[in-house]
């Protein structure tokens, strides 16, 4: 039980667990709480029945809908919502009531919904008053909110915080009085994830990666059907508002580098709920990360090192991929490396037969990057056609497109060069052999020429055979 | 094989190219010895090339994840001359994901640059580190019960010139900057709200009495501490005294 009430503060740092989707404030009074939440970017609906010029304030704020309602009504029980605050507006409903609209909340919340409550205890100095009516107007003891009730409820959801204890308050007409106050913060679990179903995933069309260069270009409808962030520059809260206004135009799908899905001492659990966080405030049909290894125990890089492409290390990735999924509950996406040299093992696998055996095995769909395999191919001799028809093609997911440099006599993939026609050779043999759902191109310097960027955008496009 | 190894062994040879032969001198533990052959095996200049390129990747990183106060008062070619000596100077350091290396980034970056060319230049670097440690978007957790009091995690100080908030503002909106003051000292309270960030100057008297909270003591006992430093603030006990309350309601303290 913690030692201080929540406090208008608390509530704004809680914003950024609330997954995406629609927020409720019940009892949202003057509204202070409801503008906060309209401003970080959420879809908000304010209830309360004591809502005077709701019209006028539905027009100074288009971007919260005002119910002028009772918890009682329907008002509010037309849509699920990610998150659902009632502060202190059960000791106006008879207790009688309690249960019925605790059910209702329960029931209105997403799985991974957050629910913030605060209501009278039986400390109260109003505890023998009658602040309560029913709905016909008929004054009803205050609702003073039961411990073992919400224990009973919401038996099984995460407890994030608790508080039980007097208050001071000053507000008109009392002055300085305090209130005896019983306060949670819940989390409605998630349920565990299923196998993914792929060719149940959603058609994306082609999209770009997201570069601050690339801002204005994206602004504008029609030149992307979807975006790939990089995950680790976004997975601070300062970027929430961003994307959730990104999230209104586009599907995003995070792309990462940080995973180090080989990693033998496995993943680093913090950064997976950081990801977990990040994909579910964008609502992600998938995430995605490189099969190789960026650290170990004794170093960390930020350079994706291949894989050897042994049974040991497929088992490694395989662990590491199935905790990822389990941890971030969306499907995840492995893209091959681009290899600059390659040990010569006995007992190796080929590198396409080891990505299908992490497919298959760890439940991954596959990004398959194929300008790397150009690179693979120019740098290291390997048959991207090959590679390509060894693939599970239903698990060919996404695509990546890019452009890269020579460096003394090794193509690098640097991502700053306009796609080369071998490239675009090898994105038609992949869309022959996979079901693919999306194609990016990546670009990361040189942005001179956005149109040339846009055009290959829109050939991406219609090889796919989809329409902007 | 043991991967580990494998890993390790690659990753010293990534960070490090023209150290092969050291590294390489005897198998290194866990690796057999096709695994030892196939490494050394590697050509040297495949190695380097790979390593360089990683290299100018991080050089890169480095320079575009510059917080924007010093990109706009550092010149572009200095910061891109530095972070190219940085990257090879320390080809283990982490660059990626920015936030977390910054710090030492930031302080060797100051360590080498003439702060008399560049006067504001510590003070962007404090500045800039302190923001790197402050938190305001928390999942709830229960407060852990102590007697003393403590800076929120939202806040920091900073000691920096008088006109820190003018000059962070200026670079902020391109704007002129010369001219401003540097002295005399002054300290700052820096806070998150949401994403905006405030910074409000402190009397030195109540510098010092918040650097003393750790959580260990209460607002008295620093407030004690610091008298019995500056034995000149006595008269002015019950005022310092007073300024907990404001403190506290502006959530500044937990």
């Amino acid at each position: 039980m913690a030692r201080n009430p929540i406090n208008f503060e608390q509530l704004l740092a809680l914003m950024p667990w609330i997954p995406a989707g629609p927020v409720l404030d019940l009892g949202a009074g003057a509204g202070n709480l409801a503008f906060a939440l309209a401003k970080y970017g959420f879809e908000v609906t304010a209830l309360d029945r004591t809502l005077e010029n709701s019209s006028l304030l539905q027009k100074a704020y288009p971007g919260i809908l005002w119910l002028n309602a009772d918890i009682r009504s329907e008002d509010w029980r037309e849509q699920n919502y990610s998150a659902i605050f009632c502060l202190n507006l059960f000791p106006f409903l008879p207790q009688s009531d309690h249960a019925f609209q605790l059910e209702r909340i329960k029931d209105a919340l997403l799985p991974g919904g957050v629910f913030v409550f605060s209501g009278f205890n039986h400390q109260d100095p109003s505890a023998k008053g009658f602040l309560a009516e029913t709905l016909s107007g008929e004054p009803k003891p205050t609702g003073l909110i039961q411990k073992k009730l919400l224990e009973q409820i919401f038996v099984g959801w995460d407890l994030w915080y608790s508080f039980e204890g007097m208050v001071k308050d000053e507000h008109p007409p009392e002055g300085f009085h305090e209130h005896g106050l019983l306060q949670v913060i819940l989390k409605k679990p998630m349920p565990a994830p299923k196998q993914t179903i792929w060719p149940n995933l959603p058609r994306l069309g082609a999209g770009l990666g997201w570069r601050s260069a690339l801002a204005e270009l994206l602004e504008q409808e029609g030149n992307a059907d979807f975006i790939e962030i990089q995950s680790d520059d976004f997975l601070d809260p300062q970027w929430d508002t961003f994307l959730l206004s990104l999230t209104k135009q586009y599907t995003v799908i995070p792309h990462g580098v940080e995973l180090s899905v080989g990693s033998v001492q496995g993943i680093d659990l913090h950064y997976l709920d950081l990801i977990a966080r990040l994909v579910a405030r964008c609502n992600s049909p998938w995430w995605s990360d490189h099969l190789c290894y960026t650290h170990t125990s004794r170093y960390k890089t930020w350079s994706l090192n291949p894989l050897p492409c042994t049974e040991e290390a497929l088992e490694v990735v395989v662990r590491n991929s199935r905790q990822a999924i389990h941890v971030v509950g969306r499907p995840l996406l492995l893209e091959n490396p681009a290899y600059y040299w390659h040990p010569e093992l006995p007992g190796q696998m080929s590198d396409s037969e080891f990505l299908s055996k992490v497919a298959l095995n760890a439940d991954c769909g596959i990004l398959l990057d194929v300008a790397n395999l150009y690179g693979n191919a120019q740098n290291m001799g390997l048959d991207p056609f090959a590679f390509i028809e060894a693939l599970p093609g239903e698990r060919v997911v996404q695509i990546h497109l890019a452009g890269g440099q020579m460096y003394q006599n090794l193509l690098f993939d640097t991502h700053d060069q306009a796609i080369e026609k071998p490239t675009w050779e090898l994105l038609k043999h992949a869309l022959k052999h996979c079901d693919i759902k999306a194609i990016s191109v990546e670009r990361d310097d040189h942005y001179q020429d956005l149109k040339s960027l846009v055009r290959e955008v829109a050939q991406a496009r219609h090889l796919m055979g989809t329409r902007p | 094989m043991s991967l580990e190894a494998w890993q390790n062994t690659w990753l010293a040879l990534m960070l490090a190219p023209e150290q092969r032969e050291t590294i390489l001198a005897v198998c290194p533990p866990g690796l057999n010895e096709e695994e030892y052959r196939a490494l050394c095996q590697t050509p040297q200049a495949r190695l380097e090339s790979i390593a360089g390129a990683v290299q100018r990747g991080r050089k890169s990183v480095l320079a575009s994840s510059l917080p924007l106060s010093l990109r706009r008062y550092l010149p572009r070619e200095l910061i891109s001359e530095l972070a190219e000596s940085y990257a090879y100077t320390f080809p283990a350091a982490v660059v990626f994901p920015p936030a977390q290396g910054m710090a030492r980034w930031l302080n060797w970056l100051g360590s080498k640059i003439d702060s008399k060319q560049f006067p504001h230049l510590q003070d962007l670097i404090d500045y800039e580190i302190l923001l790197t440690q402050l938190r305001f978007f928390m999942k709830p957790v229960p407060a852990i019960a102590s007697l003393g009091v403590c800076l929120s995690p939202r806040v920091g100080l900073v000691v920096a010139g008088p006109e820190l908030d003018t000059l962070i503002q200026a670079l902020a909106q391109g704007q002129e900057y010369q001219n401003l003051e540097n002295s005399p000292r002054q300290g700052w309270l820096v806070s998150l709200w949401g994403q905006e960030i405030s910074r409000q100057p402190l009397h030195w008297s109540i510098f010092e009495l918040l650097s003393h909270l750790d959580g260990q003591l209460t607002w008295a006992q620093a407030l004690d501490l610091t008298l019995s430093n500056n034995p000149e603030l006595v008269t002015q006990k019950s005022a310092l005294f007073a300024w907990e309350t404001w403190f506290l309601e502006q959530g500044f303290l937990v």
